[in-house]
């Protein structure tokens, strides 16, 4: 299903009567004073259109983020976070878009149409004590234009927007990438500090790679609790689940590789309902907002925990399945668990997407790995997600996927693995080394007996547990498959790996130092 | 998911998650469901809650584990901690701590293992330096199975616990005193020395009362404590592990002190190779150190900078051949495994090798360094860390790794943790220099009035291009 837009068409410069100038200067993402790490400098579109004159809502100073992203359909959807509040008329509430800017597709004008509008969300519960809580401020409304296949040029506030390729061939994979406040665990990296929170910087050496596409494969967001006062490190930061923290923890550090490529957008562990959850889909879920899906009531958790999977394209040849583990536990499911009829019945949605015919690479993406590892100091790494193992065994035993897939992509285990099985099962990537805190390694070589899942094999595997990110490249033709090239945050390669169907040749196996 | 925790050392943490955390080394194979008994089922079992720490908040429970340990639903802050000891109970311990009346033979004080000239640590006999390098106990010829911790800080150590971070695939434990945690507070952990043979020899608590009953300490406990500490060998030792906790507990044994702690408190300037020491032990890719031996170097309040996560971990130290006991090859200090059978643990063997985390403020006034003592300089513990995987001939006899756990459990050894995951033969993570640099920040963590007990420093690196 797709998202249905109105576009509403208007003449440039038609509300020029009633709108106060536009501010001039503008960066993407940047509405406000950054207290964090600085933010790479978002290059500028040497013929970026100006922004349309005399448009309040669309000055650039109150953009704080504009990004195109693809989501079901292949639909490419420009979204935009502003801040402006628009005046109402005498007696009138203004109409609900006149918060949004003016989208410039092609030369035409249109504003753009409102996604969710500015709010307080009350206090729901949250993965914290009531005590280390608080209300889901969002004092930002979010708004979102379908934009034509054909269309050649976008842009929002005198900014171009990064539109899809037909064929990309160059896709930047992350993930994990927020800073981590967590009571809890009585941790608290310090968002300030570049060496030990590198996602800006990694960011900017991602942007400038110049990627067609970007595929961030979830948790986005980290700040759950306050800084304590003592703690100058993180002093300042926002915590909680409102704009502030998601401007902290993605759209500020990201801006410059928002502005670079379009982003497909996975849904992670920290963005269920009740951690950010209610941020995710004010801004990046891909399809319609609707208050059933938005996790501000709790009684709706059990929807809107979980989302289809949907396709994205990569040209005619491949394709990434999209897939939402949010929810997904530990442990093993009953098959009379609510939760494993849902998964379950997503599956079969994946078997159906997979078998799309003339498809030569099909990828699968979700947060959780499914037949990666998850390192365990002194003891054989944990296998993969065992819930989600329980379902995909009930439908495909121990093949787990279902034909048609030759490559997995996951986050949440914070490293890198490259893994290549000797068993009829997809080659696996874990790229969850984006900025968090990372997990330890690997053991070199690796456990004897060690597998993600039972029935697989293991041919070869390639690791590490430094900060980086992951660049996909279509191998040139003859060759149909991708090559995984997985970099450091500086942008060392670190190694180089070639898929052909569902194996991974790697030019280094074993663990990877930095 | 996170590494913040323990997990860094094994899960994620704190980044060192860490995370580990992490947020990360301890996290370990615990079928908690199959461990959970009845709370009510063993004697001092926590119920709903329970307080890990003095003065803390009270720990939600989430599960127990074993016999009683509570599996609990956050991470212990020694911020929240808060040390407020009768005055004249810190007092009494204090004499107590430092009478030397109370072993067998007479003659060894706890100070004599716990050095108040060297931050309460041991200063080791020239017969304990010519031989095992672990303290003396009271009867010549007779060693403390394992090298004695500085005292100081020791009142931040929690209760035992585990926990387990929403990423972590397992719980890990945490906190319990002695290396192997088999003492739940500091007052049952005087028991140990008091009636260890190879310590203050005391033998029976029922042997500890007679000698403690000829003494003016007797009336004072019963003042404290009531007429059944002076006539019952358990109540007199529950006394005396009370006073002793007090003192241990006093502002006193905790003094932030030191150079550090001017960085921490008003930034005063490190030099330059401590400052780059302080970055290889933070950095993930080179010393790592932090992802066990925890700091928070923006944070003005020291005790987010104990320098140790209270973990256990499995590091395979070298085997220390002066220990007399392991004249006997098949004698293994197995450390935490055997307080796990002890409390039900599930699958105690997996703990086998492991080992609490020490904290490493003063750290650099130490004589030998390790569980076992091992090591004579502060510089060969940190060497150990970064070529134990990439050169074992270098430390360990034969070139025969983890020659110091037992075959069975060598499999439960931190292979994961950077600088010792690397394969034999590759580069260390640490160049020599950088060995230096981080032993020069090691040296800050002095507490001042022990700062001329140190070891006269190597001549300073200078800054390297």
């Amino acid at each position: 299903m797709g998202t249905h837009k109105n576009m509403h068409h208007v003449r440039p410069g038609m509300a020029a009567m009633l709108a106060v100038l536009a501010t001039a200067a503008a960066l993407y993402g940047c509405g406000s004073e950054n207290p964090d790490a600085a933010a790479a400098a978002v290059p500028t579109a040497p013929d970026a259109p100006a922004a349309p004159a005399g448009d309040a809502a669309s000055a650039a100073a109150n953009i704080q983020a504009a990004w195109v992203e693809i989501g079901d359909s292949n639909q490419a959807i420009a979204r935009v976070i502003t801040s402006y509040a628009a005046p109402a008329a005498a007696g009138d509430a203004p109409p609900a878009n006149a918060v949004c800017p003016l989208l410039t597709v092609d030369g035409v004008q249109q504003r753009m149409a409102l996604r969710v509008g500015a709010g307080t969300m009350p206090l729901r519960p949250t993965a914290s004590a009531p005590a280390d809580s608080k209300p889901s401020d969002f004092p930002v409304s979010a708004c979102e234009t379908t934009l034509p296949a054909a269309a050649a040029a976008a842009s929002v506030a005198g900014r171009a927007l990064p539109l899809p390729k037909a064929s990309p061939r160059r896709v930047l994979v992350l993930a994990d990438t927020g800073c981590r406040l967590k009571k809890a665990d009585n941790v608290y990296q310090p968002c300030s500090d570049t060496a030990v929170w590198p996602f800006a910087t990694l960011a900017a050496t991602a942007a400038a790679m110049n990627p067609d596409l970007v595929l961030h494969i979830g948790d986005y967001h980290y700040r759950e609790n306050l800084c304590p006062p003592d703690i100058a490190g993180c002093q300042g930061t926002p915590w909680g689940y409102g704009w502030d923290t998601w401007q902290a923890d993605l759209f500020r550090p990201a801006a410059a590789l928002m502005a670079r490529a379009p982003w497909v957008v996975v849904r992670g562990n920290h963005e269920e309902c009740a951690r950010a959850g209610q941020g995710w889909f004010r801004f990046l879920d891909p399809r319609p907002y609707t208050e059933a899906r938005s996790c501000n009531d709790p009684a709706n958790d059990g929807n809107a925990n979980y989302s289809e999977p949907y396709t994205v394209a990569l040209g005619t040849d491949s394709q990434v399945i999209v897939f939402d583990s949010a929810k997904a536990g530990k442990t093993a499911l009953p098959t009379s668990d609510p939760q494993f009829i849902a998964y379950q019945k997503q599956f079969q949605t994946v078997g159906w997407l997979a078998s799309k015919p003339g498809m030569v690479n099909t990828m699968f993406t979700n947060h959780h790995p499914l037949l990666g590892f998850a390192p365990v100091a002194g003891s054989a790494p944990a296998p993969g997600n065992l819930a989600l193992q329980s379902v995909m065994s009930s439908l495909n035993a121990q093949a787990y996927y279902p034909p048609g897939i030759q490559v997995a992509l996951h986050g949440h285990v914070h490293d890198f693995q490259a893994i290549s099985f000797a068993s009829n099962h997809p080659a696996t990537i874990v790229s969850g080394n984006g900025g968090d805190n990372l997990d330890v390694a690997l053991p070199d070589p690796l456990t004897p007996g060690a597998v993600p899942a039972p029935g697989t094999t293991i041919d070869k595997i390639t690791h590490h547990n430094s900060f980086g990110f992951l660049l996909m490249e279509r191998s040139p033709a003859p060759a149909t498959g991708w090559t995984f090239k997985a970099y450091s945050v500086a942008g060392k390669l670190m190694a180089t790996c070639a898929q052909t169907g569902t194996t991974l040749a790697c030019d280094k196996t074993g663990f990877l130092a930095p | 998911m996170t590494a913040p925790v323990s997990a860094a050392c094994a899960a994620r943490p704190a980044g060192p998650r860490a995370a580990g955390i992490r947020i990360a080394r301890a996290a370990r194979q615990l079928a908690a469901g199959a461990a959970v008994l009845a709370a009510g089922l063993a004697a001092g079992a926590p119920t709903a809650d329970t307080v890990l720490t003095p003065g803390a908040p009270p720990s939600v429970v989430v599960d127990i584990i074993g016999n009683g340990t509570p599996k609990v639903a956050a991470r212990v802050d020694p911020t929240a901690a808060v040390f407020r000891p009768d005055p004249a109970l810190a007092a009494l311990g204090r004499r107590i701590f430092f009478d030397t009346r109370l072993s067998e033979p007479r003659g060894l004080s706890c100070a004599g293992c716990h050095d108040p000239a060297r931050a309460f640590a041991p200063t080791l006999s020239a017969a304990a330096l010519a031989g095992p390098r672990v303290p003396q106990g009271s009867r010549p010829g007779h060693f403390s199975l394992r090298n004695a911790p500085s005292l100081l800080y020791v009142r931040y150590v929690p209760r035992r616990h585990f926990y387990q971070d929403d990423d972590a695939p397992y719980a890990s434990p945490f906190g319990g005193l002695f290396a192997d945690g088999r003492a739940d507070t500091l007052a049952e952990q005087v028991r140990g020395p008091l009636l260890d043979p190879e310590e203050m020899n005391n033998g029976t608590p029922a042997r500890l009362l007679r000698k403690v009953g000829s003494t003016e300490l007797a009336p004072a406990l019963a003042a404290q404590f009531g007429p059944a500490a002076q006539r019952d060998p358990a109540q007199m030792m529950l006394a005396l592990g009370r006073a002793l906790e007090a003192y241990l507990q006093s502002d006193e044994m905790a003094p932030f002190s030191s150079r550090f702690d001017d960085y921490l408190r008003r930034r005063a300037p490190l030099s330059p190779q401590e400052t780059r020491g302080l970055a290889l032990f933070k950095n993930p890719d080179k010393g790592n150190c932090m992802s066990c031996h925890t700091l928070a170097d923006t944070a003005s309040r020291p005790e987010r900078s104990l320098f140790t996560d209270f973990g256990y971990d499995a590091i395979a130290v070298p085997r220390n051949r002066a220990l007399p006991a392991n004249r006997d090859p098949k004698h293994f200090d197995n450390g935490l495994c055997d307080t796990a059978r002890r409390l039900r643990w599930p699958e105690p063997a997996q703990w086998c090798g492991y080992l609490r985390t020490p904290g490493l403020r003063n750290v650099a006034v130490r004589q030998s360094f390790m569980h076992n003592g091992v090591f004579t300089t502060l510089r060969d513990a940190v060497a150990f860390y970064n070529t134990r995987s990439t050169d074992p001939g270098k430390w360990y006899r034969g070139g025969k790794p983890f020659d110091d756990v037992p075959a069975a459990y060598r499999g439960n050894v931190n292979v994961n943790a950077t600088p010792m995951n690397r394969r034999a033969g590759t580069t260390p993570a640490l160049t020599e220099a950088e060995i230096d640099d981080i032993t020069a920040f090691l040296r800050t963590l002095t507490d001042a009035p022990y700062a001329s007990a140190m070891p006269p420093a190597a001549a300073p690196v200078a800054a390297r291009p």
